[in-house]
């Protein structure tokens, strides 16, 4: 975009000011001090962006017109105007925008906003329209898109901080290994150098082992030595021990040995031979014994035989009296059966005889009772009991009716006697018919009532019409207008012929006619209503009267009524008496049916009991004669000959048991005298039994005697049996006494004795020898055995042989003593072995040398992952620092490259390079030595250098994106010396050739002059705190260029200020057209071109003067403007150019001068009235200085 | 010549003074298997011995190291070899590096059955099976000395079976035309069999794996020799702790849940493999996606560590994961290297790095200035060439994890 040209209205200072046209390249515009170059700034500032808060200082305008004003641009869209007014008024919105193109169509923001390539007002303000404040402020591009141009070197497709990363290592590296400070890998190395020691000491541990296992060694010798030493002395206390013990023994088994010795010696005792002679002889007294007893046996055995008697018959016949004596239940069942049968054949006869009576057939015998004959009585004996059943149900039907009528009877009677009645339908239809006359009478009431109030009603209708006889006022109006208007217009026809003018004109016949339709219409419309309402009034009194005749014949009929009735009380009460009467009534009606059908059941049942009775004598008829042709009685029931059927085959059976017992009792009469006579010829036979009373006794006595003698004959068998036995025994006995014998003499001549006293003596001497022998054997066994294990016999011999028993005892306490200090010694030992053999276990089961291992086997591991990790992090690091290196040598951005260059040449080569490091957003800038240098610590003029030269370049990125705006550029070149503000020319010159729109503006006329020797146009701003009208410009070009400018009057162009003026007063949408044809493109020109280069004495000569008008002339901004003035630079005048500090040669200042680099920028600062901060700026870089993340760049 | 079969163990490297190592972090409830693995290997070496009727045990040396191990190792050797020669085997011990002969302790006197060989000196013994001489054995113990050569070994001039028993590092083309039927050697801690027909030697690696890098069964070998002088070694597995190192693999569209899911089916499939034993499992997980990323950086792989250790490493017998971590460097995109970007330039500098073999890496500078000359100046050199090309791996990964912006460095 181009600025073409542009026109303020009333902007500050400035009040219809138009600069037109403007160059396509390069522009200076000169002015002092005040003359309103930073209102210019602002104003294209609030054209393209509006009136900001900041801004709104500069309204309303001091020298009056309306706010705000116009640009005409070239851009994307062609040619435009850009108007943007200010309303003043706080109630109105704020500013508003105006944008038409050539061809006159209104837009708006968003055409701007392309115009504007869709660069912010923050880039515009501080890249292409910038005074000397934002020159200084780079940071202020902090956030937006420029410093992306700037510092793009640290973002990319990476989209992280290799800065943040490389922090992030630095951390990860000092956490693992830093000398500072507490890390991983120095505290395991004190880990390490910890298990390490303990290794060490762990090793002494089998040294230590070793050494208490030497130690034990040498203990369990001693240990050895004392236990031998030990026994010794204890085998040593024992033998004198056992030697005391055996003293006495010792002594009395040597005394044995002498009687031993002294004895005779006895003559040759077989082995046992006095026990043997003992023997023979026991056993020859104990034979003489029984010798004696077995004769005594023998002679009790023969008197016992002696007194035993024998029946020999008895005994002969033996067999036959057991014979008899097992046919003994026999007999005995025979008498009891006998007995038996004659009982029960007595009972039979009994029976048999009642039997007979009790079925009436008296003492004969039974007749035969065949099924033929009984099937033949079965049918009769049915009907009779059918017909019997029929005529008891019968009479209990008869029964019941009777009792049920009788009953009901009564009922209906008390309940007729309550009310006073005597027949029950007299009561009913007495009640019916006086309820039906008392509806009636209430019916008749009812429509009285209802003809009364029809009466009523008809009556207030008859009045209502007659009142509508007369016509209600609105219809008399409206029917009465509408004839009045019929009628006038009417007569306003007919008057037309009487009047010269036409008072209707055209419509005079329709008119008229309309009026006769209204008279006619209002002249029906009232008869019609007024024969509507007599009609109706008739119709109603012709009801009434009808009303009144109904009336009269209702209440004659009403009094007949009453006349009628009981004058018991009003007509409702009587009704509901009455009403409940009849329904006491009615609720009997039923019960009185029910007594007419229970008469009628009685009367059927009494029929159906003579027909009962008919059939019961019939039928009795017909089952006697069945009974007598069976043979029975002819009273028999046949019940009876039921039972007769019955028992008559049980009375057969029991005659022929009876027959049979009979017989059987012959049967058991003869056996029983058979045997009877057997028992009797044995009993004579034997000669037992003949006094007995019966067969059995007899045979009782038989058996018994029988018995007796058996016994008898047994214990002689028994006793002979004895007898021999004895007899044996004797022989034995002889034989056996014979053999002792002569084995004892055998035994008595071995020893040499004649007769038993001999060997008896002999036998004493040998006993007395043995014994001897045997107490002596049995010390010596107690000596050994009190010996053994302790001693020898030698020793023992010694001992009791040389010592006396005092000696002995003193020689026991002596070793006593030795014995115990070598036990205490071994005890001792023992004691120390064990604590040996403990510390030994400890040790051997001690783990800690494995454990510490493992520990330190862990801390190793862990060392070597941290410096495994250590490196990579380190070795990441380098990497990474050799990528920084060459970002920040190969890759800074086009942008800087440019700046670069741009500087370089400002600088006439002393700054070679700005760059920015790939660790933070900040610029450094090399010198010529390569040397790099913060901004801070440049002079003052090279900040202002290097931030033009970074200013042209982000226009040049920006033109390159396809973002080109003009720069206005306001007394930035107010601090560089003569050779770089001409470098700084040149290269200005130079991008406005290469096709830039620059609008420079400077306060410094050899600024001016020196652009003016550069073949540059230059503009001279009009000083409007004079008196004059309208500033004037100046061409400083003696060569004018023409600018393109659409050809006035043509279809396509510009709309003019008026039009412009009158869109926005009409709010219109943009189609609004110019109808005065276009533009008028010469009001726009109002520079003119400098000749006078006497720029400091008189600006009139230096201007085109417009024509003067009021609105120019301000006399309150004036004051203002001079009260401002007299604030910033109290001493210096206004517009005083010779005043101007000279610049200082700011390249050469050292960093340690930079506070006169300060006071130098605060001069500069306080230079011209309209750069004063405004308040709000002001607090908003206090807020940047208080924030920590803009206080940096703030300051 | 034998006539009869024979049947001996061949083990070594006992190392019962080192425990089980090699991890970070020591959990509580395996801090005991831990150190007493070796000793826990080393009884089953010896029971197996008594199980399978061995005629004899050769140790090949590095038994254990006497400092290290206290008198506990000693006193644990002794009552095993007194085990032994209750049944009347023989032990045949040539010492190794940390177990010379003459530094046997004399409070742990070694029972008859043990024939130690000396230090320097080559001696042989004949082994008899009643009154037969059955085998000849003949070794040395370390420090071998100059006078011990392979060439004085010899075979057995009256043809008897010739067994060598010797540790340390030897070449095996050296030892085959000897003419020894078997070389007992030790020093190697990983089974191997340098040849094997129609001579053998032999290391039977050590019983007990002692680090991740140790990873498999561990035990030793069961020699059984027929009439024919035919040898038939056979592996008998001792450890009582296990070491994996486990790779998984993942395609790029993988996530975590499938990383998960493989994770818990392959420790259930190494449980199954090894019933009874504790495992520690190392795991690596190899993919080319955003996952590596995450494991690397973010805490996804101390989640997937907790979860399998709760799971499967507190059990009994347990599955312990030693660590989990993913494979940096050739997985990276290869379009990084190849954009305009400071990742871009980072993954270039760091291939030329590693293109550069000769090209010095020192991070001397690095060092903090009082540590540069200590333990941990070899440090800041990566003089090994696979340890630099280690470390440029992995920083490759992380740089390019850190400049791919996506999680803060944990």
């Amino acid at each position: 975009m181009k600025i073409n040209a542009l026109e303020v209205d009333g902007f500050g200072v400035w009040t219809e000011l138009k600069l037109d046209p403007l160059s396509e390249g390069l522009t200076v515009f000169y002015g002092p001090n005040e003359a309103g170059k930073t209102t210019l700034l602002q104003f294209i500032r609030s054209v393209l962006y509006g009136f900001s808060p900041e801004r709104r200082r500069y309204l309303p305008p001091v020298h009056g017109g309306q706010p705000g004003g116009s640009l005409w641009v070239t851009g994307q869209a062609g040619e435009c105007v850009i108007t943007r007014h200010d309303s003043l008024d706080p109630g109105q919105p704020g500013d508003e925008l105006l944008l038409f193109t050539a061809d006159g169509a209104r837009h708006g923001e968003p055409l701007l906003k392309t115009l504007l390539c869709s660069i912010d007002e923050a880039i515009f303000n501080n890249v292409f329209a910038v005074g000397l404040r934002e020159l200084q402020e780079l940071a202020v591009l902090k956030d937006t898109e420029a410093a992306a141009l700037l510092y793009n070197l640290t973002v990319g497709l990476d989209s992280v901080s290799l800065v943040e990363v490389t922090r992030e290592l630095a951390g990860s590296r000092n956490r693992l290994l830093d000398a500072g400070g507490p890390c991983q890998v120095v505290e395991l190395l004190a880990q390490r150098e910890r298990i390490l020691g303990e290794i060490t000491e762990s090793e002494a541990l089998s040294r230590h082992y070793a050494a208490l296992a030497e130690e034990r060694g040498h203990l369990e010798r001693e240990i050895a030595r004392l236990e031998d030493e030990k026994q010794q002395l204890g085998r040593e206390v024992r033998v004198l021990d056992v030697a005391a013990s055996l003293r006495e023994r010792w002594q009395k088994r040597k005394a044995l040995d002498q009687q031993w010795a002294a004895l005779e010696p006895a003559e040759k005792m077989p082995e046992g031979a006095v026990e043997r002679f003992d023997a023979f002889t026991g056993a020859l007294n104990k034979r003489h014994r029984r010798l004696v007893e077995i004769k005594r046996q023998w002679d009790e055995l023969r008197t016992e035989a002696a007194g035993l008697k024998i029946n020999h018959a008895l005994v002969k016949n033996a067999p036959r009296v057991e014979a008899l004596q097992e046919q003994e239940h026999w007999l005995a069942a025979l008498e009891a059966q006998s007995l038996e049968l004659q009982t029960e054949i007595g009972e039979a006869q009994t029976g048999l005889k009642e039997e007979q009576s009790r079925l009436g057939l008296g003492e004969g015998a039974c007749p035969p009772l065949s099924p033929q004959s009984l099937a033949a009585m079965r049918r009769p004996a049915r009907a009779m009991r059918r017909c019997r059943q029929k005529l008891e149900e019968a009479r209990a039907q008869v029964q019941q009716a009777e009792e049920t009528a009788q009953a009901l009877g009564e009922k209906i009677q008390s309940a007729l006697a309550a009310r006073g009645h005597k027949e029950l339908g007299e009561a009913t239809d007495r009640a019916g018919g006086l309820v039906a006359q008392l509806r009636r009478r209430e019916q008749l009431d009812e429509r009285l009532q209802q003809m009364h109030r029809r009466h009523v009603e008809l009556e207030q209708q008859t009045q209502e019409l007659m009142d509508r006889e007369m016509l209600p006022v609105a219809i008399i109006l409206g029917v009465g207008g509408m004839f009045v208007v019929g009628v006038i217009l009417v007569l306003l026809k007919l008057a037309e012929f009487i009047l010269p003018t036409s008072l209707l004109g055209d419509l005079g016949w329709p008119l008229a006619l309309a009026g006769l339709v209204f008279t006619a219409a209002a002249v029906v419309i009232k008869f019609l209503l007024e024969h509507s309402n007599a009609r109706k009034l008739e119709a109603t009194q012709r009801q009434i009267r009808i009303l009144h005749q109904q009336i009269r014949e209702t209440r004659e009929e009403r009094d007949q009524l009453d006349r009628q009735l009981p004058a018991s009380g009003p007509a409702p009460a009587q009704l509901q008496a009455a009403q409940r009467e009849l329904a006491g009534l009615e609720e009997l009606v039923p019960l009185d049916a029910q007594r007419q059908s229970a008469r009628q059941e009685a009367e059927a049942a009494a029929a159906r009991v003579q027909q009962a009775e008919a059939d019961l004598a019939a039928a009795t008829r017909r089952w006697k004669e069945a009974v007598a042709a069976a043979g029975l009685p002819v009273g028999v029931s046949p019940k009876q000959v039921r039972e007769l059927a019955v028992r008559c085959h049980h009375l057969g059976r029991s005659s022929e048991r009876l027959q049979h017992r009979r017989q059987e009792l012959r049967e058991r009469s003869e056996e029983l005298q058979t045997l009877t006579g057997r028992i009797g010829q044995l009993a004579k036979e034997v000669g037992v039994g003949l006094e007995a009373r019966s067969p059995m006794d007899q045979l009782h006595a038989m058996a018994e005697e029988l018995g007796r003698q058996k016994v008898q004959l047994q214990r002689r068998g028994e006793l002979a049996k004895r007898a021999r036995h004895l007899r044996r025994k004797h022989g034995r006995l002889a034989v056996s006494i014979a053999r002792i014998k002569h084995r004892r003499r055998i035994l008595m001549d071995e020893v040499g004795a004649a007769d038993g006293r001999e060997f008896r003596r002999r036998a004493t001497t040998f006993q007395q020898a043995q014994a001897l022998r045997q107490e002596r054997e049995l010390l010596h066994r107690e000596i050994e055995s009190a010996i053994a294990g302790q001693a020898t016999e030698a020793e023992v011999r010694k001992l009791l042989e040389e010592e006396t028993a005092a000696g002995m005892e003193a020689r026991r306490g002596q070793v006593q003593s030795r014995l115990a200090a070598c036990e205490a010694q071994l005890r001792l030992r023992l004691e120390k072995r064990g604590q040996l053999a403990e510390q030994l276990r400890l040790l051997a089961e001690n783990r800690t040398p494995a454990v510490k291992q493992l520990e330190l086997a862990t801390v190793h591991k862990r060392l070597r992952e941290a410096l495994h990790q250590w490196q990579v992090l380190g070795v990441t690091a380098q990497v990474l620092e050799t990528v920084r290196k060459g970002y920040e040598e190969n890759r800074q951005p086009e942008c800087l490259q440019e700046a670069s260059a741009y500087l370089s040449r400002m600088t006439e080569g002393r700054y070679q390079r700005v760059w920015t490091p790939l660790s933070d957003d900040v610029l450094l800038v090399d010198d010529a030595a390569g040397k790099p240098l913060p901004v801070e610590l440049l002079s003052y003029g090279v900040r202002e250098q290097l931030f033009l030269s970074l200013r042209l370049a982000l226009a040049g990125s920006y033109a390159r994106r396809g973002a080109q705006l003009p720069m206005i550029l306001d007394d930035v070149l107010v601090n560089f010396d003569a050779k770089r503000v001409r470098a700084a020319a040149g290269v200005l010159c130079e991008l406005a050739a290469t096709g830039y729109q620059l609008l420079v503006f400077t306060c410094h006329e050899h600024i001016a002059r020196l652009f003016e020797e550069m073949d540059v146009e230059v503009k001279e701003l009009p000083d409007h705190a004079e008196s004059r009208p309208v500033a004037a410009l100046r061409r400083a070009d003696r060569k004018p260029r023409k600018r393109k400018v659409p050809a006035a009057g043509g279809t396509v162009g510009l709309p003019n200020r008026a039009a412009v003026t009158a869109g926005r007063a009409s709010g219109a949408d943009g189609s609004a057209t110019d109808r005065n044809g276009g533009s008028s493109r010469t009001d726009r020109k109002v520079g003119s071109s400098r000749t006078d280069k006497n720029v400091g004495s008189s600006r009139t000569d230096k201007n085109v003067c417009p024509p003067v008008t009021d609105r120019n002339v301000c006399p309150p901004y004036a004051v203002v403007a001079a009260a401002e003035h007299a604030e910033t630079e109290p001493a210096a005048p206004s517009g005083e150019v010779a005043r101007e500090p000279p610049a200082p040669p700011l390249e050469e200042l050292a960093p340690w001068e930079e506070d006169k680099s300060e006071v130098a920028e605060s001069e500069f600062a306080d230079e011209d009235g309209d750069e004063e901060e405004p308040a709000e700026e002001r607090d908003f870089e206090e807020r940047l200085t208080e924030d920590g993340s803009g206080g940096a760049e703030a300051a | 010549m034998p006539n009869r079969p024979l049947r001996f163990v061949h083990a070594s490297d006992l190392h019962l003074e080192q425990p089980a190592c090699g991890i970070c972090e020591i959990p509580d409830h395996l801090r005991e298997v831990l150190v007493e693995s070796p000793f826990w290997a080393a009884e089953r070496l010896f029971e197996t011995v008594l199980a399978e009727e061995a005629e004899l045990l050769i140790l090949s040396g590095d038994a254990l190291d006497l400092d290290k191990t206290g008198p506990y190792g000693p006193l644990f050797l002794v009552s095993q070899f007194e085990r032994l020669a209750e049944r009347g085997i023989d032990v045949y011990w040539a010492g190794g590096r940390i177990d010379p002969p003459a530094g046997w302790p004399s409070f742990a006197r070694l029972p008859s059955n043990v024939h130690v060989f000396p230090s320097g000196r080559l001696e042989q013994f004949l082994h008899q099976r009643d009154g037969t001489p059955m085998v000849r054995i003949l070794g040395a113990s370390r420090p071998l000395g100059h006078e011990v050569r392979a060439k004085d070994f010899s075979p057995d001039p009256g043809g008897l079976f010739s067994i060598a028993v010797i540790h340390g590092k030897v070449n095996p083309e050296a030892l085959r035309p000897r003419g020894i039927d078997y070389w007992a050697l030790g020093g190697n801690h990983a089974r191997s069999t340098p040849f094997s027909s129609p001579q053998t030697a032999h290391w039977p690696g050590s019983p007990q794996g002692r680090r991740p890098a140790e990873p498999g069964p561990h035990g030793c070998s069961l020699v059984q020799v027929d009439a024919e002088r035919h040898v038939r070694s056979t592996f008998i597995p001792c450890d009582v702790l296990r070491w994996h190192e486990e790779q998984v693999v993942l395609d790029e569209a993988a996530g975590p849940k499938d990383l998960e899911r493989r994770l818990h089916d392959r420790i259930k499939a190494l449980r199954e493999a090894a019933p009874g034993i504790d495992l520690m499992v190392s795991w690596t997980i190899v993919s080319s996606g955003r996952l590596a990323a995450r494991l690397r950086r973010g805490s996804l792989a101390a989640e997937l560590l907790h979860g399998l250790r709760s799971q499967y490493g507190m059990t009994q017998p347990a599955a312990w994961s030693v660590s989990l971590s993913a494979e940096a460097g050739p997985m990276l995109p290869a379009q990084w290297y190849e954009q305009d970007t400071i990742r871009g330039d980072f993954l270039r500098e760091v291939r030329r790095l590693q293109l550069s073999a000769e090209e010095p890496i020192r991070l001397e500078a690095d060092l903090p200035e009082p540590l540069r000359t200590g333990p941990l100046a070899r440090a800041a050199v990566l003089d090994d060439a696979a340890d630099r090309q280690r470390v440029l791996r992995e920083a490759a990964a992380l740089g390019a994890d850190l400049l791919s912006g996506e999680e803060p460095l944990s």
